[in-house]
């Protein structure tokens, strides 16, 4: 799987929206895609048990705290149809060195309402440690 | 999250219909550590896409919630209240919690929050730690937090009785012993066990002078 890594003012714009459904406070603009993912993601024993909310309001406060948040072209056969990009932070959470990578997906570029739903996250097993106890 | 806007929900999966909820009886195979538990969870809010095509769903916070408290009794995992009120009967902080068992401290913040769900081999540690003073002193030890037989000889450790004179009061926190003078104190069997205990690994770590005799 190659990831392009987009850089323009247009990602800027989107980006600030993933950042504003992240920061609005409401379950509605900031979750799961659906129960199965939810789950699988609770149960991956990678995640070391965190909870599907816990990972989502980590998720969440890490955006809402000016984490950074990159911006990849959808190049993945599979999704190609579904959406022109995708969005992922790596969350810096103890018991995780390398910190939990988080993969969004902007569903509703509403400026006034921007939704963005969570696809998937596990453990960052590349790239510098982040996290030291 | 505790806000949910009043605007209907979409469906993120197809985009088209809206998520409605319905109380169901939800079955689900869900997964920790390693292991695949089978939950029942009788009248269940699930957030359920209009979209006939769709059939995606959403289960709210307090749904999850509810599919982790049942996993943890399906699994034998002590609940976050357990973990709270075994720590506190102890006379612990969650720090000192922490350092005996060899974790961050925002973890055990985390199992009592219900944040992160522990592992079997965790809960079964935390089980010994509650139930057994010998492991807790040998953790103290361990950590550094407690002197080791050897370094006090003086004490002649031959019965689980111990006899305190009356002017003398001793009573156990946290597994620490601690010896102030002017209060007669009464014979307790597992405070007998639990100061015996702590006389035979360390008499050192007792505040003041040794007024306790073993009988």
């Amino acid at each position: 799987m190659s990831r392009n890594r987009v850089n323009c003012a247009d990602t800027l714009a989107r980006i600030a929206l993933v950042r504003l459904a992240a920061s609005s406070g409401l379950s509605n603009c900031f979750d799961w895609i659906d129960s199965e993912v939810a789950l699988r993601v609770s149960g991956d024993p990678a995640n070391q048990g965190f909870t599907a909310i816990t990972i989502r309001q980590l998720a969440q406060a890490w955006i809402v705290g000016g984490g950074e948040i990159r911006e990849w072209v959808e190049n993945r056969e599979n999704w190609i149809h579904r959406r022109e990009f995708w969005y992922s932070i790596t969350v810096n959470i103890d018991g995780f060195p390398r910190g939990e990578f988080v993969e969004m997906e902007l569903v509703d570029n509403d400026p006034e309402f921007p939704v963005v739903a969570l696809l998937n996250a596990h453990p960052q097993v590349r790239g510098p440690i982040i996290w030291t106890q | 999250m505790d806000t949910v806007n009043k605007r209907p929900r979409k469906c993120m999966k197809c985009r088209a219909g809206t998520l409605a909820p319905t109380i169901v009886d939800y079955s689900v195979k869900m997964e920790h550590d390693g292991r695949v538990y089978p939950i029942q969870a009788d009248h269940l809010e699930v957030l359920r896409c209009t979209n006939e095509g769709c059939k995606s769903e959403v289960l709210p916070d307090h749904s999850l919630l509810r599919l982790n408290e049942l996993l943890r009794l399906q699994a034998g995992l002590f609940s976050p209240n357990e973990i709270v009120a075994k720590r506190s009967n102890l006379g612990l902080s969650q720090k000192d919690f922490a350092h005996l068992l060899g974790v961050a401290t925002a973890t055990v913040s985390r199992w009592e929050t219900g944040a992160q769900i522990q592992q079997r081999v965790m809960n079964d540690f935390m089980r010994a730690f509650f139930d057994l003073h010998a492991l807790r002193v040998y953790l103290m030890i361990l950590r550094g937090l407690r002197q080791p037989v050897a370094e006090c000889p003086l004490v002649n450790l031959t019965t689980n009785s111990v006899t305190v004179n009356t002017s003398t009061s001793v009573t156990v926190s946290g597994g620490f012993v601690r010896v102030r003078a002017g209060q007669p104190v009464a014979q307790e069997s597992t405070r007998a066990q639990d100061i015996a205990d702590m006389l035979s690994y360390g008499p050192g770590k007792l505040s003041g002078r040794l007024p306790v005799r073993v009988a």
